[in-house]
């Protein structure tokens, strides 16, 4: 488990938002990468769907493409 | 007026092709890091493999290799995330990324700065009487100042008033 030390204060606007948005792009790897394995372990697109907090239609939208992609 | 004509529609055709190769350039390069549409980064890169050559020139100019461009852009990740207190083990192993391939065919999008790099080309193409060219391209995000693109010409260590200057050379 990664632990946050520190992080960019508001007050440096520059440094938070380059780091929101790498964060941000950090996270949507990780997401991918975690519902490929999820996939690869059998989960259905309703439980990865749960776990992420958003609907089916949204999960298998947003990752369907990528993990066919993996498997080709 | 003919010859005027001819020629006009000769540097449209010219334009065209060049900002076609640019936005699939840039769609190539989001996909190899595993993003599915291109920010003014991967405009940046796509920038260099244009034709013209005047990318590559305005930073050899500067004494810049361009090849160093896809690293640094991973670097100014990873100095915004040593920021936020992640270690390097974290970074490496969270930033993997899977290629796309083979993406599933749609119409050409982008990230918002992707679409920014776009905006501005089309209105000072509009301005200009010359062909468009890669230099066009790192003049756009030369004026970005913040963002992936402007981050990344940083950590490259170019000053952005030389950048400005090395691209009006290079344009004169």
């Amino acid at each position: 488990m990664t632990t946050l030390n520190s992080l960019p204060h508001p007050s440096d606007p520059a440094e938070a938002l380059a780091a929101v948005s790498s964060l941000r792009l950090m996270a949507d790897k990780l997401e991918r990468n975690a519902v490929s394995e999820a996939v690869q372990q059998g989960w259905t697109w309703a439980q990865i769907a749960e776990a992420l907090d958003i609907t089916r239609q949204a999960a298998h939208k947003r990752h369907a493409e990528f993990i066919n992609n993996k498997e080709r | 007026m003919i010859f005027s004509f001819i020629k006009s529609f000769k540097r449209i055709r010219q334009d065209m092709k060049n900002i076609s190769l640019l936005c699939l350039g840039a769609e190539k390069h989001a996909h190899s890091n595993g993003e599915d549409k291109p920010g003014a980064e991967h405009f940046l890169l796509a920038a260099f493999e244009l034709p013209d050559g005047t990318a590559k020139k305005v930073f050899e100019r500067l004494n810049i290799d361009s090849t160093g461009i896809n690293q640094a852009i991973k670097n100014q990740h990873i100095d915004a995330l040593h920021n936020a207190g992640l270690s390097d083990e974290s970074i490496e192993e969270n930033l993997e990324f899977t290629e796309i391939t083979d993406p599933k065919l749609k119409l050409f999008d982008t990230t918002p700065s992707g679409q920014a790099v776009l905006k501005t080309l089309y209105q000072s193409n509009k301005k200009r009487n010359t062909a468009f060219t890669g230099a066009h391209v790192l003049e756009v995000i030369a004026s970005m100042k913040y963002g992936i693109a402007a981050r990344t010409l940083t950590v490259m260590g170019i000053e952005n008033s030389a950048l400005k200057v090395a691209i009006a050379d290079e344009l004169r």
